[in-house]
């Protein structure tokens, strides 16, 4: 069992890597995109091995599922394809290479020294080990909420750990409503402004109109519609 | 070596390198955008690797993680409009064609 995980490690390391380098060597863009697919996909594979569920369906979703998709959209929708089929590569960023493996080598280094061989720890199969004077959710799977407090086996944070509870969409999500809500409120903010900024960034601007289309009538918010448009632009920089 | 976290960290060291050198090495926009991606996949690694491997508060990695994936999501689309934008202005998405602030 654990020599098949070791195995399927490696196998999705290298996938995933060849993917990586594919990206890199690709000269077409649609090659580089979907060498980018294979690399996410065996992504979420490694994922799984950590017994990271939820972050793996996910990984495909979005990774593979939806930036993709939209990678593949802007490359088609640019006609990429006959782009720079002569000029692929910077000749000014091979000086960063040496730079680059110095920092590799640096890191690898600290990474093996900090790991070691520090093997994977089982999860925790039993009961939940209370602190002492706290009460808290000891049996992860019997559907009773020991300790009172509504939330009901895996949705209680104490079993966050617990081979049962680890990974899952419960687990993961009593942490992301608990104790990180306001992160959370956060993030749904930056993606309101992604999607703002991406609008105003591709959509046409006031005075860009085609000329097929009569020009409409001058509004009198229309000024002050423009001025804020800009202000918008500028603060997605920031973001 | 075994399934260590050891083995975790080099491999998403690899991944980050990986990106790294797309991102200094293509002159396409878009190539760039998706080596940042492979670049943040690395970091994102890291964060389930550790959650797995240590015991304090197991949940949380995780949570960092979907936190990545957010922000990459958010990423990718402002990222690709400005190169839509780019190529609106340009006609190309070379950073060749970008190159006003060059010393």
């Amino acid at each position: 069992m654990m020599d098949f995980s070791v195995a399927l490690l490696y196998v999705f390391s290298g996938m995933a890597v060849a993917g990586g380098l594919g990206l890199v060597l690709c000269k077409h863009p649609i090659h580089g995109a979907i060498s980018l697919l294979f690399s996410m996909l065996s992504l979420a594979g490694i994922y799984a091995l950590l017994d990271a569920h939820l972050i793996a369906a996910l990984q495909v979703i979005i990774y593979a599922g939806a930036i993709m998709i939209l990678v593949v959209y802007i490359i088609m929708l640019l006609d990429l394809g006959s782009a720079d089929a002569q000029t692929v590569y910077r000749k000014a960023g091979l000086m960063g290479l040496p730079l680059l493996a110095l920092l590799l080598l640096l890191l690898g280094q600290g990474m093996i020294s900090v790991a070691g061989d520090a093997a994977a720890p089982p999860l925790a199969q039993g009961p939940v080990v209370c602190p002492p004077g706290v009460a808290c959710e000891t049996d992860c799977g019997d559907g009773v909420d020991q300790d009172g407090d509504n939330m009901t086996d895996c949705a209680d944070t104490d079993c966050a750990g617990v081979a049962i509870c680890f990974g899952t969409v419960e687990a993961v999500g009593a942490n992301l409503l608990g104790p990180f809500v306001l992160p959370f409120e956060i993030a749904s903010v930056l993606l309101l402004a992604g999607i703002v900024g991406a609008i105003l960034l591709t959509g046409r601007k006031p005075g860009e109109l085609e000329p097929s289309v009569p020009p409409p009538a001058i509004q009198p918010g229309s000024i002050a519609d423009a001025s804020g448009s800009s202000e918008a632009q500028d603060t997605e920089g920031a973001v | 070596m075994s399934e260590a976290l050891s083995s975790y960290l080099l491999f998403s060291c690899a991944m980050f390198a990986v990106g790294l050198v797309g991102v200094l090495l293509r002159r396409n926009l878009v190539a760039m955008l998706i080596g940042v991606e492979l670049m943040l996949n690395a970091v994102l690694i890291n964060l389930v690797a550790f959650a797995r491997f240590t015991d304090g508060q197991p949940g949380i990695g995780q949570v960092f993680a979907l936190f990545i994936i957010g922000v990459a999501a958010a990423e990718a689309a402002v990222g690709l409009s400005i190169v839509l934008a780019v190529h609106k202005a340009r006609g190309a998405i070379s950073v060749d064609a970008l190159e006003e602030l060059k010393g």
